[in-house]
């Protein structure tokens, strides 16, 4: 068993990292604005805890050995029992294994909720002995928790736990018996192919994001501020670039870096979070410059301009801070648009690469299975759920962010 | 019998939803006849604006009555008709007349379309008849050329133009009860007498029982029949205005009046002179993209020319239009224009009779009329006027920069726990204190500051102006006060001079202009202002 690192599984993992560290260094300086602070909110807990969930698929997705001459993934061993099941085709969801003797499904839901509640349960009582220590006694912790009188939404952190624990366990008890999501044409399993599609819909909604984000931004600032001949050059650049439609822009970038020698489906999807980076600024950018219009004539930026303050300093203080909270709902809403074009790509035949999996494989297929009397149903709902919690959760979380950036509402 | 009276309102009570021990307006009791003027007097945040929306049933769904709270409109508990037959109510028996005429109008519709509308709705007039009304309304309110006015936007027409078609508007179902909320704040002195004399006028004509909400203590005494004061939401009195004003007078007297400098003599005048402008001119082609090139241009500071030494205060005074704050910009070096002879603390800022627009520090420094808007809502106190200093001493470490950073603060009279504030924090006096403490951070010599105490309550302004005059003093500062208030002006500064249309019509030390005011402008600004 050989560790193999892809190129993608490392910007990823660093990108999550640097996430991380950001956390972690405002944490232990007390100078710097708290970020654990968001979490005061019970909205911003669960849709943190959910995007945490997601990271930690991802993550483990992302770390790949050799064995048997094969490329897996910590995943893959996480989900053995879903990988090795060759089943019938088109089996509905929780259609039991043939030649398995199952017990029923309840009896699975049951034993998964006595471990996941006394898992939580555990847990709890840890966190209400800890801080006995303290002036509260046991009994006063528990009913403040109970009432949500806390500091950061704890309450909202343990439903979550004991919630994704639920959904863990009651996973493992069905995997061995049941077909928990059902079978596609060629009987291979529906969940492990939505699992192991989150990987891809993070990587490229990250890396393009942390392709286009520092793009928009930068021209888009130039733009706003220094107005004239620069603002002339970059606007001509992005009007360029939005007046072709994007699909066509990145189909043909696609199909013209896809046409040499690189072939390994790594490289096929770093080349299009690239392609997606580098073509949907425009929006974002177009944005950004209108906001720094209007906030370049606000009384402080003028103010900062007569103390002699230079350029590339009132532009990194003020003018940044304040359009930041317009870029970042940008963002969140060009990250589903993101999926959504490699959903496009895909059913151009142009996606990720062969033998990745994705969200835009799985709809492309479920689509022509649509026809089928009896409908195939499930493929298509276990990639929409899926994709559709992702999205909701970082439109939370960018609400949340942007009330933590502004501190008049940020809380306190 | 005495008439009952059109409008009772009693223990109006107003709180955010569930918090009814915290009132935002408490135990209101007033009535209000026809033909009569009750003035709501308080300081902002006092309540008024919100008693003006109460009594329209115009609140946020946030916020309750108070259970026994009864507003009776002709004897008629509003509170309990249900909201659809209060609607028609709305503008027909009691009108509101907004802050901010340019916010109340629809910028996409003819003045004649919005003022229709108000007619539509609660006459049965229609077509040429409605025309004809519509022309006669904005006629009462003493607008000329109503036939262009009826065709116009609200864009094309004046500030106090906007405000008499939204008089117009409120007056068209003929109610008995306007409520006019701050009318005249959003407008220059001049304006602001105009508005007062012709709601004066309506309100005769029309026998309206007015109720008008206003902070400032002249436009009361000038308007109110009665006086009620309105502190923290609640009423704390209730007079006649004359006995209301006949005390405040008495009250007045002993109190402290703001220092004048006394002027030097000036034969022995020893001071630098800190600005020197001959001759300035700037036209609207400086400052807009020649997009259309008129062959006469228009000048909004037409051949200016001025003085100010050290520790001096000049004070330049116009009403709004009049060029002062075009003036200030061309001294900043924030545009171009054309001048004789233009230097500001030393630097000439003239290329070959052009002014050109300054990159980098500018030669004055300038405190701003919004002090909340002109502090970066992201940085803290601290850190706002650190960087000031950061630039004015190349090689700061963090620790000395710390310490002149509360230097600063002492110096304008701030405590130092407020450094790890953010603007929004702080009141808007402090917030003004810290501007000023960032405009010093660089130790300039030149100090403008236009309209600084404009959204401020009498006592702030008394003490950030009383801070500035010892700035001055101290450290041999030159200070262009610019505002729209003569009188204010002449207690701030020895010497005045008095814009209008881009030119100075009369300058002098300040005590002559108050005294023995030679120009007819003058009169009208001192006659507004008092």
């Amino acid at each position: 068993m050989t560790p193999v690192f892809l190129l993608s599984d490392i910007l990823l993992v660093a990108i999550m990292a640097a996430i991380i560290m950001i956390f972690v260094r405002s944490y232990r300086n007390p100078r710097l604005p708290q970020w654990s602070l968001m979490f005061k909110e019970p909205m911003a807990m669960v849709a943190g805890f959910l995007l945490a969930s997601f990271g930690c698929i991802a993550l483990l997705d992302s770390c790949r050995y050799e064995s048997d001459f094969q490329v897996r993934t910590v995943l893959d061993l996480c989900l053995q029992g879903l990988v090795q099941k060759e089943g019938p085709s088109y089996a509905a969801p929780l259609t039991a294994i043939a030649g398995v003797d199952s017990s029923p499904l309840v009896d699975g839901v049951i034993t998964a909720l006595n471990y996941s509640t006394t898992m939580t349960g555990l847990i709890l009582l840890v966190f209400w002995f800890r801080g006995c220590s303290c002036e509260q006694g046991l009994w006063q912790r528990m009913t403040n928790f109970i009432k949500g009188q806390h500091f950061y939404a704890w309450r909202s952190f343990f439903l979550m736990l004991w919630l994704i624990s639920l959904v863990i366990c009651i996973f493992y008890q069905w995997i061995a018996q049941y077909y928990i999501m059902g079978t596609d044409k060629l009987g291979s399993d529906i969940l492990y192919q939505a699992l192991k599609s989150i990987r891809t819909a993070l990587a490229v909604g990250l890396l393009s994001t942390f392709l286009l984000l520092p793009c928009a931004l930068f021209f888009g600032l130039l733009a706003g501020y220094f107005g004239s001949k620069v603002d002339r050059v970059i606007t001509y650049i992005y009007s360029t670039i939005a007046a072709i439609p994007s699909i066509l822009l990145i189909t043909a970038a696609v199909l013209i870096l896809q046409t040499s020698q690189i072939q390994s489906a790594d490289h096929h999807l770093l080349i299009l979070c690239l392609i997606l980076g580098l073509t949907s600024w425009a929006g974002i950018c177009r944005l950004v410059r209108a906001e720094v219009l209007k906030v370049q004539d606000y009384p402080f930026v003028q103010a900062v301009q007569m103390l002699g303050l230079s350029d590339s300093k009132i532009l990194l203080q003020h003018v940044l801070p304040a359009v930041w909270p317009i870029a970042l709902v940008g963002v969140t809403l060009d990250f589903s648009g993101l999926v959504l074009v490699e959903v496009a790509l895909s059913y151009l035949g142009i996606g990720v690469g062969e033998g990745i999996y994705s969200f835009g494989t799985l709809m492309n297929n479920a689509r022509m299975e649509l026809v089928h009397l009896p409908v195939v149903w499930w493929p298509l709902l276990s990639a929409f759920s899926l994709v559709s919690l992702l999205m909701i959760a970082a439109n939370f979380m960018s609400d949340v962010l942007q009330a933590f950036f502004d501190p008049t509402r940020r809380p306190q | 019998m005495k008439p009952l009276p059109l409008l009772q309102v009693q223990n109006l009570g107003v709180y955010l939803k569930n918090k009814i021990d915290q009132p935002l307006l408490q135990d209101i009791h007033f009535e209000l006849n026809r033909g009569e003027t009750l003035c709501l007097l308080g300081e902002s945040g006092s309540g008024k604006s919100l008693t003006a929306l109460s009594l329209m049933r115009l609140l946020s769904p946030c916020l309750q009555y108070h259970p026994e709270t009864r507003i009776l409109l002709r004897n008629q508990d509003v509170l309990t008709l249900p909201e659809g037959l209060f609607q028609k109510a709305r503008g027909k028996e009691l009108a509101l007349v907004f802050q901010d005429p340019f916010l109340a109008l629809n910028p996409l519709l003819t003045i004649g379309q919005q003022v229709s509308e108000s007619l539509a709705l609660h006459t049965t007039l229609k077509g040429e008849l409605q025309y004809q009304a519509c022309l006669e309304l904005l006629e009462s309110v003493r607008l000329k050329n109503v036939r262009l006015c009826y065709k116009s936007y609200p864009h094309q027409l004046s500030a106090g133009m906007r405000q008499r078609v939204m008089i117009a508007m409120a007056l068209a179902a003929r109610p008995q009860l306007l409520i006019a909320d701050e009318p005249t704040s959003a407008l220059d002195v001049v304006t602001q007498q105009e508005i007062l004399e012709l709601l004066q006028d309506l309100k005769k004509r029309f026998e309206l029982a007015l109720l008008l909400i206003t902070h400032d203590k002249k436009v009361a005494q000038q308007m109110a029949d009665e006086v009620a004061v309105i502190k923290q939401g609640k009423i704390t009195e209730t007079t006649r205005g004359f006995v209301f004003f006949k005390r405040l007078e008495l009250q007045q007297a002993p109190q402290k009046m703001l220092k004048t400098i006394p002027g030097k003599d000036a034969s022995k005048d020893y001071r630098k002179t800190l600005v020197r402008v001959q001759g300035l001119c700037v036209s609207l082609d400086d400052l807009s993209p020649k997009t259309f090139k008129s062959k006469q241009e228009p000048l909004i500071v037409n051949h200016l020319t001025l003085q100010v030494k050290e520790a001096e205060i000049l004070a330049v005074v116009g009403e709004s239009g009049s060029g002062k704050t075009t003036l200030a910009r061309a001294l900043l070096g924030l545009i171009p224009g054309r001048a004789e002879n233009l230097v500001v603390n030393g630097r000439v800022l003239l290329e070959k009779g052009r002014i050109e627009t300054i990159k980098g520090q500018a030669p004055a420094q300038l405190v701003f009329q919004d002090p909340i808007a002109s502090l970066n809502p992201r940085l803290k106190i601290a850190e706002a006027i650190g960087q000031g200093l950061k630039i004015a001493y190349a090689d700061l470490t963090p620790e000395e920069c710390e310490k002149r950073v509360i230097l600063l603060m002492k110096k304008v009279g701030l405590t130092t726990e407020l450094t790890g504030r953010y603007p929004h924090e702080l009141s808007a006096g402090q917030c003004q204190r810290v501007a000023i403490a960032r405009a010093l951070s660089v130790n300039p010599r030149v100090l403008i500051c236009d309209e600084a105490t404009r959204s401020l309550d009498e006592a702030t302004a008394n003490d950030i102006i009383e801070l500035l005059q010892h700035i001055v003093e101290k450290e041999d500062m030159a200070l262009i006060w610019i505002s729209h208030d003569l009188t204010k002006a002449s207690r701030v500064a020895e010497r005045i001079c008095v814009m209008k249309n881009g030119e100075i019509v009369e300058e002098g030390l300040s005590q002559a202009i108050m005294t023995q005011p030679q120009h007819a402008y003058i009169q009208i600004l001192v006659k507004a202002a008092s």
